[in-house]
């Protein structure tokens, strides 16, 4: 076996060792991820959908409008299928999620009831490009709206 | 595993100068020579994203792509003249940028074992190509995107699922120049997702590489990769169906002999920001280098 090392291949092993430190120690912590700018729903949806089970009809809107990389917020228009009537008081939950490398995000969502069916959802957190969905519960229904983050 | 087929190209150092030895390792970069009893090495990787393929295969380039590092810690023994094991243990740093907001993390990623099964050594059976089967574990040992607790993600890095490699490599050696080409077939176990559980197709990737070793035994090689998945499902009610990545790598590698034990490798390499040749895929520019020791 041969165990000695030449002095060049000394310095080359420091060097690479140095840099190798160096980078892991580039970690640390960070506020959590906040919208660059005051949240804000146009007239227009950005799409209208029905429910899995089709009982609801989902209006969607983003902000900003189409969605980007980064945190951005949505508002759910949730109103009854066959009469249109705004259904208020639903248990909503949303998760961001992209199908195509089965992976969330690291931040939690947060769902403001409003009136007259609408509900905000804040902190959706589409950290990098690609298809994203927000798979959303509404009470035992869902919607599975999917965003293109370009 | 881009990077470690990247670097594995890098491998040629001593493949005409010995024409027992092979030209490449596989899923990671620690392979030993046939006369090499074990060994360890570091590799240091830079990744920067400059766009991404969507769905449909369509290019975007980007300004405010993610910055990766990655450490990978290796070691490799072999248990006897036709089989060796190497382990892998990735350290994985993340710099991230959306608007008003950046963030440097870093975690430990998924941790691989390999194993390499040498059916025919070079030169062995006359001109017949060196014939190796190749099997490997990874295990989610890194926090998967969703398990991330720093605000942006930037300490996320593991998949969150099991993957097992099975596949077969061929190498020629044609006096200094060499040929190698790799096929593999993986699989990652299903994991949860949000109202269900998503599993997936199997992943089939295809490597070919070829260079040239002076006398010196300083190498210089190309290399390109094809990478794709099928169609996975997802029980979650509304997921619809799941298109897996596809994407296609190519680059260039080097590799230096600092004397019989020790050597250093470098590979550039770039995935393809053609549309059509890739989707649901950031593109990334990548270089690296590894240093690696090994006891004869």
């Amino acid at each position: 076996m041969y165990w000695g090392m030449s002095c060049s291949g000394r310095r080359v092993v420091l060097v690479a060792g140095v840099l190798c430190l160096a980078t892991v120690a580039g970690c640390g912590g960070a506020p959590a991820p906040a919208a660059p700018g005051p949240i804000s729903f146009g007239a227009e949806p950005l799409m209208v959908l029905p429910s899995t089970a089709g009982t609801k009809q989902i209006t969607i809107w983003t902000s900003p409008q189409p969605p980007v990389k980064g945190v951005n917020a949505v508002q759910l228009l949730v109103a009854d299928a066959p009469t249109g009537a705004p259904l208020d008081g639903l248990a909503v939950q949303a998760v961001p999620w992209m199908p195509s490398h089965a992976h969330g995000t690291s931040a939690r969502t947060q769902v403001l009831p409003q009136q007259g069916g609408l509900y905000q959802v804040d902190n959706v957190y589409l950290y990098m490009d690609g298809t994203w969905q927000l798979r959303t519960t509404l009470d035992d229904d869902t919607v599975v709206p999917e965003f293109d983050v370009p | 595993m881009l990077v470690a087929l990247a670097l594995g190209a890098a491998w040629p150092a001593d493949a005409a100068a010995q024409a027992c030895c092979g030209a490449n390792g596989l899923v990671i970069p620690a392979r030993l020579r046939v006369y090499d009893d074990y060994g360890f090495g570091v590799q240091a990787t830079g990744r920067q994203t400059y766009g991404s393929l969507a769905a449909d295969g369509t290019y975007h380039g980007t300004s405010t792509g993610d910055l990766v590092t990655e450490q990978d810690l290796f070691a490799m023994a072999r248990l006897s003249s036709r089989l060796q094991l190497a382990l892998l243990v990735p350290y994985v740093e993340t710099y991230r940028r959306i608007p008003g907001q950046s963030e440097w993390g870093g975690f430990f990623g998924d941790v691989t074992v390999n194993g390499r099964v040498e059916v025919a050594h070079s030169g062995e059976h006359g001109a017949w190509p060196a014939l190796t089967i190749l099997a490997g574990l990874t295990a989610p040992t890194g926090r998967a995107p969703d398990q991330a607790r720093n605000a942006l993600g930037t300490d996320a890095a593991g998949t969150g699922s099991f993957q097992g490699n099975l596949g077969l490599e061929v190498e020629r050696l044609f006096q200094h120049w060499f040929l190698l080409f790799d096929g593999w077939l993986s699989q990652r176990t299903s994991r949860a997702s949000p109202g269900g559980r998503q599993s997936f197709a199997p992943r089939l990737t295809a490597l070919l590489a070829g260079g040239y070793v002076f006398d010196s035994r300083l190498a210089a090689g190309a290399f390109a990769t094809v990478v794709g998945e099928g169609d996975g499902q997802d029980t979650a009610p509304g997921a619809g169906a799941v298109t897996g990545p596809r994407y296609a790598t190519a680059g260039l590698a080097g590799a230096v002999p600092l004397d019989q034990s020790w050597r250093l490798q470098a590979t550039a390499s770039a995935d393809l920001p053609l549309g059509g040749w890739g989707r649901n895929q950031p593109t990334t520019f990548a270089f690296s280098t590894s240093l690696v020791r090994v006891w004869p």
